[in-house]
């Protein structure tokens, strides 16, 4: 394997405390090549937050490890007016034509001194790598140097996937990764002419051991509790998550379960469940590995998923999931772990929430697959040694220099 | 979930009824015990004299007349048929005059006449059940029996067991394969909610309530007919199997 040239990763946003799953997989494939010998820049912006996009990071060139980051601050020079009327109208699946496409894209965080730096420099990378999808760098600096350039789009059958505007981001690129099977199937029945792509997978970092006894008692929870890890937000369906519990316990008030919440954005719990939700905000690594060994449950309610690495997380530490059936990612893992349940409806879901509070034993021997599972499918090794692969088969080495 | 059992409602129940006891029988008073224990006001009606509380002849024009009055003075009809029951498709037709009434049919076969016009019956909510079903599952059942019906280990059966207990949380009954197929789609769209009124910058929730309170009025009908609508099409679609 011939690991010249350098390797330039563009993610929207990058750093510690920034919540996100196309993120945090980017982060650990820089990592990773870095650690294999792989000459790694970052290209990204100063924001952390991808709702306000405030500079919170200095602009310039910092080292994260083995990993060099460039950082250039986000642009937002309108009061974005036009781009939430247009989220509305995209939400509801209405046709808007090309130009208002353009305008929305562009009626948001913009980068420009990114941009002009891929404009100068580009030609001297081996491979630019862009995730996900849907935010400006990857849209305006991905066709920049197409046949350096490879798209991770992390894309999942939100309205946005379906807008004319990025059929050529993913036809142009040199390559396309895809996370999952769906993924890869969904975007394929959307994209006309989609460049020539690979499954490379994700995989998370095994932790050594867990102490579920000591993040009991570090935050004072008793009791079984169904646990939630990450972005708290309409897009993840924290709010229906919450409806659902809020349902299942109306139904059932002794029903012997809280819900724990970990990760960024704000919790409002209904009045009738405020005692039973439990949030503890963002936590260290170590702490949340904790986490997911001491629920009884995890819970993946989100549809919009194109890996979902707390799914993988949750079976490391042999602990059920009970996922959303209308993610196709979701039922893709489920259906082949075995260590998965899933529900379309709130009904279904309190059924869920019943079966891990009154059956315990048999939840633990379910979630016992889980681990066999994750580890199989999710091991970062396997996963480099393919994006290598790709690497060398879409851009040989001395083909930048 | 069916908002009308939400709250206490007068049932009645159309059914044979003890003396003498059998499975179906047995189901009944199963049933009529639970929606007691739930709050409901329920009364029985048989075809035959016997420990109900109304008596009458379902074979008779005059019968049935007198049992569409009674019944319109109930929230809800929960009707139980078996082969043997004195009755024929006269009573289907007249359950027709009945609002929110629901039949099931334990083990009628299509060679049996009143099995031959329940298929045909397209305007009541139908449900088949074997013989030896639980009528415990039905709406309204008690919470802690299903408590202890959980399979073992095994994923498919614990699925499997989710979703017939999320049907009859539903009302209708156990899924098919092919009716859980059909629905899927349906019900993962969620029940229409608004937004909650909260914000992070001060003084704005206090605004967002105030809004919500003076809309209510207009928007919260629209949302409960939608959600009757997508609940509607839901039990349509589950029909399906039964209708054919």
């Amino acid at each position: 394997m011939d690991r010249s040239g350098r390797i330039a990763f563009v993610p929207a946003r990058y750093g510690p405390r920034v919540v996100g799953g196309a993120e945090t997989v980017l982060r650990e494939i820089a990592h990773g090549l870095a650690a294999r010998s792989w000459e790694v820049d970052v290209l990204t912006t100063c924001a952390r937050d991808h709702f306000t996009w405030e500079n919170e990071f200095p602009a310039g060139v910092e080292r994260d490890g083995a990993v060099t980051v460039h950082r250039f601050p986000a642009v937002v020079s309108t009061p974005r007016r036009e781009r939430a009327e247009l989220n509305a109208a995209i939400a509801a699946r209405q046709p808007i034509d090309i130009d208002a496409q353009m305008r929305w894209m562009n009626d948001d965080v913009r980068v420009p001194t990114l941009f002009d730096h891929i404009l100068a420099e580009g030609d001297g990378y081996r491979a630019l790598v862009f995730a996900p999808y849907l935010f400006w760098p990857a849209f305006a600096c991905g066709q920049l140097e197409p046949k350096r350039s490879i798209l991770m789009p992390c894309l999942h059958d939100e309205p946005e996937a379906h807008l004319e505007i990025f059929q050529d981001l993913f036809s142009s690129v040199r390559g396309v990764w895809f996370l999952s099977e769906p993924e890869r199937d969904l975007a394929r029945r959307i994209i006309p002419g989609l460049a020539p792509s690979e499954i490379v997978g994700s995989g998370v970092q095994v932790p050594d051991r867990y102490d579920p006894d000591h993040f009991r008692r570090a935050h004072g929870i008793d009791g079984p509790f169904v646990l939630y890890a990450g972005r708290r937000e309409g897009g993840k369906n924290w709010e229906q998550l919450l409806a659902g519990f809020a349902a299942a316990v109306e139904r059932d008030p002794s029903l012997p379960l809280s819900l724990v919440t970990i990760g960024s954005g704000p919790v409002h719990p209904p009045t009738a469940i405020a005692g039973r939700v439990i949030d503890l905000g963002f936590l260290p690594d170590a702490d949340r590995d904790d986490a997911f060994a001491a629920a009884a449950a995890c819970v993946q309610p989100s549809v919009n998923e194109s890996f979902s690495r707390t799914m993988m997380e949750s079976w490391l530490a042999e602990t059920l999931v009970i996922a959303n059936g209308g993610g196709a990612v979701n039922r893709w893992h489920c259906e082949r772990s075995g260590a998965g349940l899933l529900y379309d409806d709130d009904l279904e879901l309190e059924q869920c929430l019943r079966f891990v509070a009154y059956a315990p034993e048999t939840a633990c021997e379910l979630a016992a697959h889980g681990r066999a599972y994750a580890l199989d499918h999710a091991s970062w090794p396997r996963v480099l040694d393919r994006i290598e692969q790709t690497l060398d088969a879409w851009m040989p080495a001395g083909g930048s220099q | 979930m069916d908002a009308r059992w939400w709250i206490a409602v007068r049932v009645l129940v159309v059914a044979d009824y003890p003396p003498p006891y059998g499975p179906v029988v047995d189901a009944t008073v199963a049933e009529v015990r639970t929606l007691r224990a739930l709050g409901h006001e329920v009364e029985v009606c048989s075809p035959a004299p016997s420990a109900a509380h109304h008596h009458r002849d379902l074979r008779s024009v005059r019968g049935l007349a007198s049992l569409v009055t009674l019944a319109r003075r109930f929230d809800r009809v929960l009707v139980r048929l078996q082969e043997g029951t004195p009755a024929d498709h006269r009573l289907l037709r007249a359950l027709r005059a009945v609002p929110n009434c629901e039949v099931v049919a334990y083990g009628l076969s299509p060679e049996h006449g009143l099995g031959r016009a329940l298929a045909d019956a397209r305007s009541l909510v139908i449900e088949h059940r074997l013989l030896g079903s639980s009528a415990g599952s039905a709406r309204g059942s008690d919470v802690a029996a299903e408590r202890e019906v959980w399979p073992a280990a095994d994923l498919d059966a614990v699925m499997q067991t989710i979703r017939v207990n999320a049907a009859h949380r539903r009302g209708t009954g156990d899924p098919s394969v092919a009716s859980e197929r059909r629905t899927a789609p349906v019900r993962r769209i969620a029940p229409l909610a608004l937004p909650a009124p909260v914000s992070l910058r001060p003084g704005a929730s206090v605004l967002k309530r105030l809004v919500r309170r003076l809309t209510a009025w207009q928007i919260d009908p629209i949302v409960g007919q939608v959600n009757r609508l997508r609940e509607a099409l839901i039990a349509t679609l589950e029909q399906g199997d039964e209708l054919r």
